[in-house]
Formats: C-alpha cells, sequence, structure tokens
C-alpha cells in the first residue's frame, strides 16, 4: 500500500520530521506500506522544511544499505525489520502514467515557476482597470512588510495569510507536481493522507484547496475514491513579539475557529485527526519564513505524525460512509511529558520502538566508537568505515544530529516531552525507571554491551554477509536485549504532577 | 617425533633415559597443554563472556603455556633421572620445552581462534 502523504507549510515540514524519527524508531505501521511524502511549499529555503528534508534523505540512505532487496528471509535468520523499515519514497521516483513534465526526485518539489510577488503572481499588470481595483478592495495594496499583500513576495510562503494562499493554491490542480500525482496514483489500496496547520497561511490555505481538488468529479476515479485523511494541527506554541513580522498570533484561534466552521460543511474526508495544545511558555522566534525559521521539535507534532501512523494502520474495513474525527488525549495535563503519561495504544505503538531506538542510538554514538577494538567490530571493519562509509555516517549523521536534537528539542519545550536522558547511562535513560544494578548484576555495562554485541554478531555472520546489513541487525538485537534488561515498566504516573 | 624435536637443539644425552622415557612424554603433555590452553582461552572463555579475551589476556596465556613447558620439562626430567638437582643439558631441555610450549600455543592460537566470539580477532 502506498500512501501519499500532502505535508503542506511549515508545520507539514514539522511533522514529517517527527514522522521520520518515529519510522526510524520502527513505529508501528503495515508491513507493506510505502510513504510517499510530498512537501508543498512555496518558501522552499525554509529552515524546518530544508531540516526535514536532509532527514528523509539520510533515512533513504541508511535504509537503502541497511536491507536486503526482498523482505523474504536468505539463509539460516530471517531479516528482521524495524529501524528504518517503511520505505519513504519521493513522488518523482514513482512511475507515472501520462506525466509530460519530471519532477525531480526531491519530497519538496517546486511548486510553481513563479518567482516574485504576489501582484505578479496574479498578473495584475495585465488586468482591466475595474479588476485592478477589485483587487485593491480585497488585499492590502502597501509594500510595508507588516501588511503587504499584493506586494508579498511568495518565496517565503503567504506570512499568515490564507486569503493569499487559497489563491495560489487555487493553482495546483495546473502544476506539474499535481499532474505527476494523479499519474503515479493508480493503486485501489492506495491512500492519501495530508497534513496541515489552521492557524498560519501555508496549511490553512492549501489544506481545503487539496481537498476539494482530491473530490472533485474530474479527478480519476481511483483518486476519487481512496481513502483519505487528514490531520489538522491547531494552535499550540506562542511567538515572541515582532512588530517587524507579519504574522499576528492574536489572529491564530479566530483564524482557527472560522476555517473549523468552513472544514465543518466542505470537507470531507474519511477520517479527521485535529490535534492542538494551549500554548507553553517557551515563545517560538516570530519569523515570517526562509532560512531562519526552523522551530524546536513539539510533542504535538510527534503525535500528529502518530496519526498519520494510525490512518495507515487503519484496516479497509473500518472506514465507513460516515466522516470519522479523532482527538488526543493524554492521562494527565502535566507540561513534562513521559511514557507513563500516554495510554496503551500510543507507548505501544510508538512509544516501545522509541526506547529501543534511543538504545540503538546510545550504542552507536556513545558505545561503539570506544570499542573498535572488539571482535565484532573488528569483524565489520568498524574502525576503517566508521568515519568513511555513507552508511555509517550517514547513520551518525542521522542519530547524533537528528535524533538526539528532535529529543532535545521535545524535551526543553513546552508542554515538554522527556522520556530520555541520553546523556545519562544505560541504566538511566530511560527517565521513567532506572535499571537497578547490584555486585553481581551492573544492568546495561560495558561489559554486557561487549557480551551481546559479540555474541550477536558473531550468529549474525553467516546469514548477513555484508557488513551494514549486519550491522543494521546487530542494531536492532543489541536494542532488544537493552529493553529485556530494563524490564517492564510501571505505567502508572505518580502522585506529583510535574 | 618429539625425540627429534629435541634433540635437533639439544643434541644427544650419554642418558638413553632422555630419548626413551623423558623427551616423548614430556613432548606430549605439552602439546595437549598448549591445546587445552588454546582450547579454554578461545572455545570456553572466548565463548562465553567478555571477560578474558583481550590481546593481553592472550599473552598472560601465553606466559602460563612458556611456564608450564619449562616447569614440566625440569620436573620430569628430575624425577625420570632421580637427580637431585638439574644440570646444563636439563636446564636447556627446560628452555627448549619452553619454546615449544610458545610455539604450540601460537599454532593452537591461530586454528582455533575462528571459533571464538570475543577473541575472534585475538592476538591479531
Amino acid at each position: 500500500m502506498k500512501l501519499f502523504l500532502f505535508g503542506i507549510g511549515g508545520t507539514g515540514a514539522r511533522v514529517l520530521r517527527s514522522l521520520t524519527m518515529l519510522l526510524a524508531a520502527g513505529a508501528k505501521a503495515p508491513a507493506d506500506l510505502t510513504i510517499i511524502p510530498i512537501l508543498l511549499d512555496m518558501d522552499m529555503q525554509n529552515g524546518d522544511t530544508e531540516r526535514a528534508l536532509r532527514e528523509v534523505e539520510l533515512y533513504r540512505a541508511i535504509r537503502r544499505v541497511a536491507y536486503k532487496d526482498t523482505a523474504a528471509s536468505q539463509g539460516a535468520q530471517t531479516e528482521r525489520r524495524t529501524f528504518f523499515a517503511t520505505p519513504l519514497q519521493p513522488l518523482g521516483t514513482l512511475q507515472a502514467e501520462n506525466a509530460q513534465e519530471k519532477i525531480g526526485d526531491s519530497v519538496l518539489p517546486k511548486l510553481t515557476d513563479h518567482e516574485g510577488t504576489f501582484e505578479e503572481f496574479l498578473s495584475v499588470s495585465n488586468m482591466d482597470d475595474i479588476d485592478r481595483e477589485l483587487l485593491k478592495l480585497l488585499y492590502d495594496n502597501s509594500a510595508k512588510p507588516t501588511s503587504a499583500e499584493l506586494k508579498l513576495n511568495l518565496s517565503v510562503g503567504f506570512k499568515g495569510n490564507p486569503n493569499i494562499g487559497s489563491v495560489v493554491f487555487n493553482a495546483l490542480e495546473d502544476s506539474a507536481v499535481y499532474k505527476y500525482f494523479t499519474g503515479a496514483f493508480n493503486d485501489q489500496t492506495d491512500r492519501i493522507f495530508l497534513i496541515s496547520s489552521i492557524f498560519g497561511g501555508t496549511g490553512s490555505a492549501g489544506f481545503p484547496q487539496l481537498v476539494k481538488l482530491l473530490q472533485h468529479p474530474s479527478q480519476k476515479i481511483q483518486i476519487r475514491n481512496a481513502k483519505k485523511g487528514a490531520v489538522t494541527v491547531m494552535p499550540y506554541f506562542a511567538l515572541e513579539e515582532n512588530s517587524q513580522s507579519a504574522i499576528d498570533q492574536n489572529r491564530f484561534l479566530s483564524k482557527t475557529k472560522a476555517a473549523l466552521s468552513y472544514y465543518q460543511t466542505q470537507v470531507n474526508l474519511d477520517a479527521l485527526y485535529y490535534i492542538g495544545d494551549r500554548p507553553g511558555s517557551k515563545l517560538y522566534p516570530n519569523v515570517e519564513g526562509g532560512a531562519k525559521q526552523t522551530n524546536n521539535a513539539h510533542v504535538v507534532e510527534m503525535l500528529a505524525a502518530a496519526s498519520i501512523l494510525d490512518f495507515a494502520n487503519k484496516p479497509e474495513g473500518e472506514f465507513g460512509d460516515a466522516k470519522r474525527y479523532f482527538e488526543y488525549g493524554l492521562k494527565r495535563n502535566d507540561r513534562t511529558l513521559d511514557l507513563p503519561h500516554f495510554y496503551d495504544q500510543t507507548y505501544n505503538g510508538l512509544l516501545e520502538p522509541l526506547i529501543r531506538f534511543a538504545y540503538a542510538t546510545k550504542f552507536f554514538t556513545d558505545f561503539v566508537p570506544g570499542n573498535l577494538g572488539e571482535a565484532f567490530a573488528k569483524n565489520l571493519s568498524l574502525s576503517q568505515n566508521l568515519r568513511t562509509n555513507t552508511f555509517y555516517t550517514s547513520l551518525d549523521n542521522f542519530m547524533t544530529h537528528h535524533f538526539k536534537n528532535w529529543l532535545g528539542e521535545m524535551a526543553q519545550n513546552d508542554r515538554a516531552f522527556y522520556p530520555f536522558d541520553m546523556q545519562n547511562d544505560f541504566n538511566a535513560m530511560v527517565r521513567s525507571k532506572r535499571i537497578e544494578t547490584g555486585f553481581f548484576d551492573k544492568g546495561i555495562s560495558e561489559k554486557f554491551l561487549r557480551d551481546q554485541a559479540g555474541k550477536i554478531e558473531n550468529s549474525l555472520q553467516s546469514s548477513f554477509p555484508e557488513p551494514e546489513k549486519r550491522f543494521m541487525q546487530l542494531l536492532i538485537e543489541v536494542a532488544e536485549k537493552c529493553r529485556e534488561k530494563l524490564g517492564p515498566l510501571n505505567r502508572q504516573l505518580s502522585d506529583a504532577a510535574v | 617425533m618429539f625425540v627429534t624435536l629435541y634433540e635437533l637443539w639439544l643434541g644427544q644425552n650419554n642418558d638413553p633415559i632422555y630419548a626413551d622415557e623423558i623427551f616423548t612424554p614430556v613432548g606430549l603433555i605439552t602439546l595437549l597443554f598448549s591445546l587445552a590452553l588454546a582450547a579454554l582461552f578461545y572455545l570456553i572463555l572466548g565463548r562465553w563472556k567478555a571477560i578474558f579475551y583481550r590481546t593481553s589476556h592472550w599473552i598472560i596465556a601465553l606466559v602460563i603455556a612458556g611456564i608450564f613447558g619449562y616447569a614440566y620439562a625440569l620436573w620430569y626430567a628430575l624425577d625420570a633421572t632421580d637427580a637431585e638437582e638439574t644440570d646444563s643439558y636439563m636446564q636447556g631441555f627446560g628452555g627448549v620445552n619452553l619454546l615449544y610450549a610458545l610455539i604450540y600455543f601460537f599454532v593452537f592460537s591461530l586454528l582455533l581462534k575462528r571459533f571464538s566470539i570475543f577473541a575472534k580477532r585475538t592476538p591479531f
């Protein structure tokens, strides 16, 4: 099954970032799932988008080498696929019928060739006087940075103005990327999912337009009949005061209310997920777009990404004729969340894999470099390859600079999600349970890891002759052993609220 | 075979007891001891846990093999010849047996290390 995932605007990119992390950790997803992420954004330089793209690229580079071509078991042992298991494939790499224009293999295909102001996009200079005057009634014609509408440079997105974005997205149907999508969408089991925010510019403009387009009678039947879902991210952060910025956070709630009432009647999807949060005390920089817009990861984005997997995991028969709405609830409304704050579905589907991946990350980044003289490392030629081989450098980059940062950003945000202390030793890494040690049992010690790595690597040699594939299996199994050592977690919340 | 190996270095002793009763059992026991030591290092400790498997540990095992080779040769020769104390031939025999113990352990290391887990790359 292919899931065509449209991420619209900066929120789309941030949720895709979280999804990439969850998939890297092996979050529960159908075995045959391939995700086709398509970011739709005019702001091609956006920092959030650029970071998400880099992470998807790293994910793909790792996955390409980590597993055998076919999922079937070869040799004595069956290949385990947990970390980086689900393929992420850019739209441009799919076969597309009748696609006249190639769109490249980026997850962020160009939405339009237009570079310039909204006024130029509308070709105002070619309009007759009456149309021009009408436009001036509808849009602010000043060039002031805080209120520019017609003079707004579209290369940084719509700066929180869905009234501009909706006009631009109206032309989506004629874009090369949409034509390619329609050509590539051929299977009845394929699904479509949309990510957008409801309080910004690009997402709130693009989402209803895209839904309308996907349901239009002129669309091919496979697209019209496909199961469609969406997550709408409502306000969850507050911005710093910036009188020079066109983004006015005081309008977030009013824009949300207006959009929700529109969605109620105009948006017909099989599953619609809503998520939001009361903004915390950590203020985000008020940046209109561009490379400087790199917001810290937030647990709301992770849970929005979880909705994508929830949608993908739903069996075909679960979708009825009626629209289904989903919201998210925690066990308790604390400002710092830990593993016990989540109910079983999230815990089993997302958090258990995250625990394992956190152990794998710590093993790879903290343990392996100091143990290159061990037999398992020598058998894998790690001392030669760790800093030169693309697979290992990509894995190191992903884990050290992206996964750990992602966890760190969520831990420092408000509301915080702080389940792991990656700076601490293995026994204290999972904050909700410290592994008890004694005279005979040192928990997850260096010796324990050396034992496990040595034995596991030795057992994998015949089935996985290629070192990179063997190393991925080693990571999966070492993480599993660490998880076993951790033992059952107490998932009852303690009385003291944080 | 052992008689040849020892007389290659030591020459023949006037007392035929060395060729008849000492060289072969000492050579055989030294060989078996080195094999047992290598098996203990690579197949038992080297597969059990990551405790005794590094090159430094291997050198300790090598030294043990050498000490055994020297001490066992002297003890056996003293016992077999009923001598009160060692002579230069006996000392030389101990030294040569030490050398063979080292060689046996090294060769068995090369043969057995592939079957180890933690000491697969020990000593190289």
